[in-house]
């Protein structure tokens, strides 16, 4: 056994590594996918229409029905959503927005923490709709910070929670799954090469 | 627009091959030294005006090198092929394609300040004019920068139909990944994991200084055009290509001396440090190289001979620019300009005059002890202050003396030594630079301490670190490769919780460009309306002075004129006008402004010059509005007339 590890080549030990991250991240759709479907079932996590009268809001007014920001942090939340996949939602405004982002509070936090955060980006094609997607989560909250201006007249359309996925999203990859699936390859293949260079006694 | 990147990317691989094959140099050295040696000739042709023509120049230089070095070893070849292949050149390889890939398909944007002032427009500008920035007029700040970064960018992007942002991070990517694969040459193919661990380690360097906690807005280190990273990681491939070469003769000097030019003309201070590399090496060649001979030069003169010649070419191409400048510009090179008008040599002795023998000024006294306070408390970097860097950089060497074989211990002390008196020399040259050339409001405040001190930092954690790798080559293998991991490991940890990839290039998202999203929409509007010698004032309502930056960066074929302060103070609304108005038309006919341009109009505009505005009003220039008004010079007086205007969406 042992003279078998001694003998695995370096690209059998790089090869095997990739495969086995890739087989993980196939997985980790999988998961995503059975788990979100199995909760749509039994009703947990649901498919919600709420419009903007429904949020709390802070750092926005209501001028004769005109939404307008007061201050570079304006804020629409809501306790509606327990369970939270995606929201997608229509605005129009009248200074280009910058930064929109989703955040969501977990049970525990004492509040938003800005590494739970997903990144709100417009959906192609669709003029005025956005949309910000992520694996399941138990929330107890979820913010929206719309535009990073005050002074910018915001309309609002509706705000849809838990968009049924097709099975083909949950195995999107993005940027930041092949940059860890380059990094963690090297990473893990250089440690269980150095593993054996101990075991060959090769370093002292 | 691949084509060109890709071709100006094989012409960097393969000239590395052929340095491998005609001169024998070391696989994981030759990316870096390839580089130095194609953008330094690109530099000094452009310097003569023969930037457009000079890219296929280079290009040419780089096979016909390669085809006399396939000549040459035609019989190895493929033996030499697969020494070439060594770790560092792999990854060399593998991380310059996927970054073109992605930056291809992502298309980031330049999002920092400066890059708009500067950095960024300089490379616009050599694009436009096909021509280095000291040869024309422009509305860019500081065009006594030297050129090397801006021929790097021009590099690949000579036959790209227009300026492309993406392509500039790219040219500078290229020059990082090759300094990481420098940083690999301890390693051979069998040790491909330490060499893959090093490169990683590489790679992370620059984060070590860019993330101080868990970041919310984006950071930018490989999508930017700012110099501060490349002169940290340029310094550190600097001394790993001179520090790995263990041939004891004229082969250990001769690949550093392309990259110190490279490093000198990166920005000023690039010669302090060419400096510092150079001072390192002498030291390390007196104690560590037995046999060293340069040019048959056997012996400490040899050694003293070459560090003559580092010197002589880090000197040179700091002369050569300021030549450039003088001849092109009629500007007096040794003017540091500034608050005191002091030239370099002059800061210099006046600065350690007063250091040490005094008396020292109220500004001296104050600017020192804050810099020796903010070297124990200014967080400087994701694991402290430079203090703790300093604990971290000795714990480093300490493994490598402890765990190094006999000669390793020796060069290791040596190594410690010296770059700590170079971090002295580093730290005491910015103290002056604070006292003498800043203006008040910045050296009272230490302004962008952090990104002036950090190059240095960033190359002496890199120092260490290959004082660890020689350890782990020659010495006690198994603690010097453990500690490598292991503080590798801790930085990538730090590093996955501090950024979430939408922070960094990774993943980053187009809200982080949302200013530049917006400018471009109001500039593809107005564009067709601009002449090609327009001379545009620029007005944009409520601005801190960025947006108009950005426009001088989109518009940089054309001269934007600056907006200006007027005294009003004690004057009638009345007179107030009348003097606004008056001092205006005299700045627009001196600067013979032909356009003005309107950008969300404040009440200033409104207020002003509301009755020289003939046809349409620019009080109808809302948020989203863009305007673009004709100057009419008529009867020793003047009127806007409207181009074109309207709102953008």
């Amino acid at each position: 056994m042992i003279e078998k590890i001694k003998n695995i080549s370096s690209r059998r030990i790089i090869l095997g590594t990739a495969f086995t991250l890739i087989a993980l991240f196939l997985l980790k759709g999988a998961f995503g996918l059975v788990s979100e479907s199995a909760a749509r079932k039994n009703g947990s996590l649901e498919y919600k229409v709420l419009t903007v009268e429904d949020m709390e809001w802070s750092g926005i007014e209501n001028r004769d029905g005109v939404l307008i920001t007061t201050d570079l942090d304006a804020q629409l939340a809501t306790r509606e959503v327990t369970k939270f996949a995606s929201l997608k939602f229509y605005m129009e405004y009248t200074i280009f927005p910058g930064e929109m982002v989703v955040y969501y509070m977990e049970a525990g936090d004492p509040g938003f923490y800005p590494h739970k955060r997903i990144w709100i980006t417009p959906v192609q094609g669709e003029m005025g709709w956005y949309t910000a997607d992520t694996s399941m989560k138990d929330v107890v909250a979820v913010r929206i910070d719309p535009t990073m201006y005050a002074g910018n007249q915001l309309t609002f359309g509706e705000f849809i929670f838990n968009e049924e996925k097709t099975a083909g999203e949950y195995f999107e990859i993005s940027y930041g799954d092949i940059f860890n699936l380059v990094v963690y390859t090297g990473i893990i293949s250089s440690v269980l090469k150095f593993l054996q260079e101990m075991l060959k006694k090769e370093i002292d | 627009m691949l084509l060109n990147c890709f071709i100006s990317f094989m012409a960097i691989v393969i000239f590395a091959f052929a340095l491998h094959l005609v001169f024998d140099m070391k696989p994981a050295i030759t990316p870096l030294v390839s580089v130095a040696v194609l953008i330094n000739s690109l530099s000094l042709l452009a310097m003569y005006d023969f930037l457009k023509p000079g890219v296929v120049v280079v290009w040419v230089l780089a096979f016909s090198a390669f085809a006399i070095g396939v000549y040459k070893c035609r019989t190895t070849l493929k033996d030499k092929l697969n020494s070439f292949l060594s770790p560092g050149v792999i990854l060399f390889i593998i991380s310059s394609l996927l970054m073109l890939v992605f930056l291809a398909h992502r298309q980031p944007l330049m999002s920092e300040w400066d890059e708009f002032s500067f950095w960024g427009i300089s490379k616009h500008l050599m694009k436009i004019h096909d021509q280095l920035y000291t040869f024309y007029k422009s509305s860019m700040i500081g065009n006594s920068t030297p050129p090397t970064l801006g021929c790097l960018a021009y590099f690949f992007q000579r036959f790209v139909p227009q300026f492309t942002e993406w392509i500039c991070f790219f040219g500078y990517d290229v020059m990082f990944f090759a300094c990481f694969s420098a940083l690999t040459a301890a390693f051979d193919r069998k040790s491909w994991n330490s060499a893959f661990i090093v490169y990683l380690f590489g790679f992370l360097s620059p984060y070590i200084f860019e993330l101080y906690t868990k970041v919310i807005y984006l950071e930018p280190v490989y999508i930017t055009t700012y110099a501060d990273v490349p002169l940290g990681i340029v310094t550190a491939g600097a001394m790993a290509v001179y520090f790995f070469a263990t041939d004891n003769n004229s082969r250990d000097i001769m690949p550093v001396l392309p990259v110190l030019m490279l490093l000198t003309l990166i920005k000023d201070m690039g010669f302090a440090l060419s400096c510092i590399v150079l001072f390192i090496a002498f030291f390390d060649m007196w104690i560590g190289k037995k046999e060293f001979s340069f040019f048959k030069i056997k012996g400490f003169f040899g050694k003293c001979f070459a560090a003559a010649s580092m010197l002589a070419v880090a000197a040179g191409s700091f002369m050569g620019w300021s030549m450039h400048m003088v001849k092109v510009m009629n500007r007096n090179p040794f003017e540091l300009g500034g608050v005191t008008n002091m030239g370099q040599v002059e800061m210099l002795i006046t600065g350690v005059k007063e250091l040490l023998f005094g008396p020292q000024s109220e500004k001296f006294v104050f600017v020192k002890n804050r810099m020796i306070d903010a070297f124990f408390t200014t967080k400087i970097s994701m694991l402290g202050s430079g203090a703790v860097i300093f604990a971290i950089v000795t714990a480093l060497f300490a493994v490598a003396v402890i765990f190094g074989d006999k000669n390793g211990k020796k060069r290791s002390i040596m190594m410690y030594i010296t770059s700590i008196v170079g971090f002295v020399g580093y730290y005491v040259f910015h103290l002056f630079l604070y006292v003498y050339i800043f203006k008040d409001r910045v050296s009272y405040s230490l302004g962008s301490y952090n990104r002036y001190i950090y190059p240095y930092y960033i190359a002496w954690v890199s120092f260490a670190v290959m004082a660890v790798c020689l350890a782990a080559r020659d010495g006690k293998k198994f603690f010097a490769k453990s500690t490598l991991f292991g503080f590798t490991g801790v930085i990538f940890l730090i590093f996955s919780i501090y950024a979430g990839y939408d922070n960094i290039f990774i993943e980053c998202n187009d809200r982080s460009f949302a200013l530049r999203l917006d400018i471009k929409e109001k500039v593809e509007y107005i564009e067709d309306a601009i002449g090609e010698d327009d001379v545009i004032f620029l007005h944009c309502g409520g601005d801190n002075g960025e947006r108009w930056f950005v426009y001088t960066h989109e518009f940089a074929g054309n001269i934007i004129v600056e907006e200006l302060a007027v005294d009003v103070a004690g004057l009638t609304p009345q007179q107030t006008k009348e003097k606004y108005q008056q001092t205006f038309y005299e700045r627009f006919k001196k600067a013979g402004v032909t356009h003005l341009m309107v950008d969300k109009t404040s009440p200033f505009i409104e207020d002003y010059f509301g009755d020289l505005f003939v046809d349409w009003p620019v009080s109808n220039v809302g948020n989203n509005c863009m305007a673009y008004y004709k100057v009419n010079y008529e009867n020793d007086w003047y009127s806007f007339s409207l181009v074109k205007g309207g709102s953008v969406e």
